[in-house]
């Protein structure tokens, strides 16, 4: 059973709101997933987080040279709210 | 069957143009709008397209691609044309730049017919959470496409387009073709950049090829496939993905994991895949019995490790930079969360809110962390049984096509249903899906082979000696 | 009067590196732009961009790590930080928590303490907010996203808000040194979030810590563990509790102030990066970056001293500033008169360039090696070499042209010497006199008055010579 409070937690991480209706109807549903989720406890592996075969050397990593997108236009012009070729959000105060 | 090798032949021996050929695609698409194939179809550029197809033809320098029309679905990035991830969140959203396997199909002049819908953000098995368009089961339009990229499996299936390119996180490439009677391969991790695809679960995607032939999955692999320097997941490799066509399959070892024929699978499914397997004893193929005992595991690490995954990708529709964004927000926490919760259907919230919950503090070790672990384990049981056997056969659904609507509301119900497929996804291998017939109910029952990493050409050259015996089920449309 | 409480600070020094694209795409580092002209779909979050790492960002961050005494990883990972802010458009940021690429460094202080360095690891910028009241918006430009930092994470060694100043000032120092970032506060290149807490004298357990952050100069540092020293000293005195929190600082009130509780209750959710390979060492590689350390500001004194015949003071001087040791550097290599060099460089070329916020020195080595050796020479004397270098720094120009132009190359004309000298004689028999009667004082009268009728004619050490030779002939 997920509580309210981790619910809520986990709503306000991910940002999103959701309606009373919606929280209960995702509370039951969080619930039954995680019970199936909860079948991985069962397992007794350890990870090792040092996997060589994924890697990539030092010496392939890309090299240190500018090469400039041609369409930063087309990055702006997605933005919903822009002004002065930057995006608008309503004041940050911190 | 209107294979991408047959219709080479003909556009080289102008037979028609390519251009007559996509006018009677586009015809062909209008005329069966009912099937909610495509989200956009690029009607303009693809007769552009195809002028030029049919200059480079006449020139005589035509690439395997040349000229045919294909569909791609909607979570591949085309500059300039709507990419919308089947999400209100993105619904306007035309990408800045083309995704590495778009510049590669455009550079061989294909002609491009439009976007396919698929479920929202490739999250789902039915293509049923999608916002925008709702593909139908050319076989049974009251039945689901399977997804997530079912636009593309009911556009090759109802022959909208010649091939189309779908994406496969847990089988959504697989299963889809397995529900529409035709081929799709998920290839090996690494061989197929993933620059433009619009990320689910990073460590999981595959762009892959949905067709009416396993070498037409070869041919377009051959030409979308190799490293890329935009992609550092992309491994070197070399491989011609129709290597293994015409090869005998004699001598071959065909792993059959028991737990892959166990409860839960539909007992036609269960009986068709089994004459697969006799069929390939009857070429001269030996059947050996596989275990794998980490599939009860299988799917719940595979939800933790995607939705873990996504709940990052996901994050970054805040209605800022592109996309969906809410009305008259009074502060920027309100404007992330109101876009958010109106930008994202039912079904995405649910796999951010777990894979938020997965990750987040005095979850992460008892989760996500122990999902890895069961990622290594799996991965090391597919090195064992590869090292007894050269390929491995299942089903790759355990049920035929469902009813739209059935499943919608369970989740646990439709996460479990990925069974068969996301272990290819956790263990990074190639895995392909063949049509082999129908259940009674004329619903197209498929079954899967796949391979150790890298091993692609040979699953593409075993899947084309049974379709050379055992051609594909058509819809009647 | 004893002291009651320990202070305890902790430094998280960022700092941005100086390579020419970003750290995960081939956008252009460098500072400035309009808004919005160094971005590409990776650094701008586009779906379906993936990151694509810089050797040079991780060459640079080992060569940090290895100049403050660090291991280096041979297998090292990174992981996304997760949290929502505009200026972040991915929503995560890609950083390193498990497998940093440096660990166990350290660094010492003039005070005697061992500042030890618990990790160093890559990570990226965030984009750059401004503010509009009027409209009550703030508008995000891209540019600086994805460039290249360091965090460098120290243990909570560092015992004054002075022991803090100078580490930060040292690792700028060394950072700029090894040619991996400009080290501009006022760019925002170097940035410090100082843990600060109180323990009573003597004891080893540690107090509740506030974490200060964004502090972009140094005398913010000081100021702000000042202040947070007299608050919790203030709170414990009062028999109260800290409250383990981030506050940051005001530089008009210079005092610190919680921020909202939300920032506190953060939970990052870091997982490994899925879209970057973990990356490999081998010993050759490690070999070879440490070949790449250029020398440091101390053992640049060491050589100074030992190897120049500079004084410890001068030395120092000299190796304040990255600039100015290079400039130096760069003249001896040409004329290697070290010390003369170093006499000029400090009095002419340092007291005109460090009040200065710019690192230019408008005239080269080259020239300013050309005027040491002339008034080495005595081709010019040495204040008109003075004014040569000033002449250079307000109006540029070659130092010989410049010599020549304003008459300042001396020229011994010898039939003018006997001239002028011949004539003072024949003048003043009296004075001739006098000298015969033991009054050699009117030596200095005739070289003061050959030297002046003689200027831009002859050295004074020629004049001196033939009127030694006329007296002694007397």
């Amino acid at each position: 059973m997920i509580s309210k409070e981790n619910l809520e937690l986990l709503c306000e991480l991910s940002k999103l709101h959701l309606t009373d209706e919606e929280f209960a109807e995702y509370s039951k549903e969080m619930t039954n997933i995680i019970s199936l989720m909860d079948t991985i406890g069962e397992s007794d592996f350890e990870y090792n987080p040092i996997d060589t075969a994924n890697a990539v050397p030092f010496s392939e990593l890309r090299a240190d040279e500018i090469e400039r997108f041609d369409n930063m236009k087309g990055i702006v012009d997605n933005g919903p709210e822009t002004i002065a070729n930057q995006f608008v959000v309503p004041k940050i105060v911190d | 069957m209107i294979t991408v090798s047959l219709l080479r032949k003909k556009l080289d021996q102008k037979e028609f143009s390519s251009v007559e050929l996509t006018k009677e695609y586009l015809k062909k698409i209008h005329e069966n709008e009912h099937l909610g194939a495509f989200n956009t179809i690029c009607e303009e550029e693809a007769l552009i397209s195809a002028s030029k197809a049919d200059e480079r033809i006449a020139s005589g320098d035509a690439l395997p691609l040349t000229g045919i029309p294909m569909a791609i679905k909607d979570n591949i990035c085309t500059k300039g044309i709507k990419t919308t991830c089947s999400s209100k969140m993105l619904e306007s959203y035309a990408p800045p730049y083309d995704a590495t396997v778009m510049e590669k199909l455009n550079s061989q002049n294909i002609v491009f017919l439009g976007k396919t819908s698929m479920d929202e953000f490739a999250m789902g098995g039915s293509s049923q959470t999608s916002a925008l368009s709702k593909p139908k089961n050319p076989f049974n339009t009251e039945c689901v496409p399977g997804g997530s990229s079912g636009g593309s499996a009911t556009a090759v299936s109802a022959g909208l387009c010649s091939a189309a390119l779908g994406s496969d996180t847990g089988g959504s490439i697989r299963q889809p073709a397995a529900f529409c009677g035709i081929t799709g391969i998920k290839p090996t991790y690494g061989t197929v950049s993933r620059f433009g695809l619009v990320a689910f679960g990073s460590s999981l995607d595959q762009i892959g090829p949905m067709a009416n032939s396993a070498e037409d999955c070869g041919i377009i692999l051959n030409a979308i496939a190799g490293q890329d320097k935009h992609d550092r997941t992309t491994r070197k490799h070399d491989i011609d993905f129709l290597s293994s066509i015409g090869n005998s399959i004699k001598g071959m070892k065909i792993g059959l994991p028991k737990e892959f024929f166990g409860d839960g699978i539909d007992e036609e499914v269960k009986a068709a895949v089994l004459n697969v397997a006799k069929f390939y004893e009857n070429m001269g193929a030996e059947l050996v019995e596989v275990s794998m005992p980490t599939l009860k595991y299988a799917v719940s690490a595979y939800y933790l490790l995607a939705c873990a995954e996504a709940s990052s990708n996901l994050s970054r529709y805040d209605g800022v930079k592109y996309g969906y964004r809410t009305q008259n927000p009074e502060s920027y926490d309100e404007l992330i969360k109101k876009t958010r919760s109106e930008g994202f259907g039912t079904e995405v919230k649910r796999r951010i809110l777990l894979g938020t919950y997965a990750l987040s503090s005095g979850y992460y070790d008892a989760y996500y962390k122990k999902a890895l672990a069961v990622r290594q384990q799996c991965k090391a049981e597919h090195d064992e049984i590869f090292s007894k056997c050269d390929l491995m056969l299942t089903p790759t659904a355990p049920t035929v096509a469902y009813k739209a609507g059935a499943n919608i509301n369970d989740p646990v119900k439709m996460y479990l249903a990925d069974i068969c497929t996301v272990t290819a996804n956790i263990a990074g291998i190639p895995a392909i899906s063949v049509p082999c017939g129908c259940d009674k109910s004329g619903m197209p029952i498929g079954f899967s082979l796949s391979a150790k990493r890298f091993d692609d050409a040979k699953l593409i050259g075993a899947a084309d000696i049974f379709e050379k015996e055992n051609p594909h089920p058509t819809a009647n449309i | 009067m004893c002291k009651k409480y320990d202070t305890v600070i902790g430094l998280e020094i960022h700092a941005e590196l100086s390579t020419k694209t970003k750290a995960f795409c081939t956008c252009d580092a460098s500072f400035g732009g309009d808004p919005n002209t160094h971005i590409c779909p990776v650094c701008t979050g586009q779906p379906g961009a993936l990151p694509i790492i810089n050797h040079a960002a991780v060459s640079y961050a080992m060569r940090a790590g290895l100049a403050l005494n660090c291991d280096i990883n041979r297998y090292t990972r990174f992981d996304r930080k997760n949290y929502f802010y505009p200026d972040l458009p991915k929503a995560y940021q890609i950083s390193q928590l498990d497998l940093p690429l440096c660990v166990n460094g350290s660094l010492e202080l003039s005070t005697g303490t061992v500042v030890r360095i618990h990790q160093i690891h890559l990570e990226e910028d965030a984009g750059k907010m401004v503010h509009d009241d009027y409209h009550g918006e703030s508008w995000a430009d891209y540019n600086r996203c994805s460039v290249p930092l360091i965090e460098i994470v120290t243990e909570p060694d560092i015992k004054s808000s002075e022991e803090a100043a100078e580490f930060v000032s040292k690792i700028a120092l060394y950072l700029k040194y090894l040619n991996v970032c400009d080290a501009k506060m006022q760019e925002g290149s170097i940035r410090a979030d100082v843990n600060v807490s109180l323990k009573p004298a003597g004891s080893s357990v540690l107090g509740d810590r506030a974490e200060i952050k964004n502090l972009n100069s140094i005398r913010s540092i000081q100021r702000a563990i000042e202040s947070e020293i007299a608050r919790q000293t203030e709170i414990l005195e009062g028999g109260g509790k800290v409250v383990q929190e981030t506050r940051r600082f005001d530089d008009a009130t210079g005092t610190t102030s919680s921020l909202r509780s939300k920032e506190n209750a953060n939970d990052y959710r870091y997982f490994p990066e899925p879209d970057i390979l973990a990356i490999t060492f081998t010993d050759e590689d490690i070999e070879k970056a440490k070949s790449e350390i250029p020398l440091l500001p101390h053992q640049r004194v060491e050589r100074y001293t030992k190897e120049y015949g500079l004084t410890d003071e001068d030395a120092r001087v000299i190796t304040l500033e990255k600039y100015l040791s290079d400039f130096y550097d760069q003249t001896v290599r040409i004329y290697p008169q070290y010390k003369n060099v170093a006499n000029l460089f400090l009095t002419e070329i340092m007291r005109r360039v460090k009040d200065t916020d710019s690192e230019d020195i408008p005239i080269s080595p080259k020239d300013f090696a050309k005027v040491v050796e002339m008034a080495d020479k005595n081709t010019v004397n040495r204040n008109d070499a003075k004014s040569i270098i000033r002449i250079m720094f307000e109006e540029g120009g070659d130092p010989e042209e410049i010599a020549k132009k304003n008459g300042f190359i001396v020229v011994e004309d010898t039939a003018a010497i006997a001239e002028v000298i011949d004539k003072l004689f024949a003048d003043r028999p009296d004075l001739i006199e006098d000298y015969k009667n033991g009054k050699t004082n009117v030596f200095g009268f005739f070289m003061g008055q050959a030297n002046r009728a003689l200027t831009g004619k002859a050295t004074p050490m020629s004049i001196k010579a033939y009127l030694e030779k006329k007296f002694s002939e007397i």
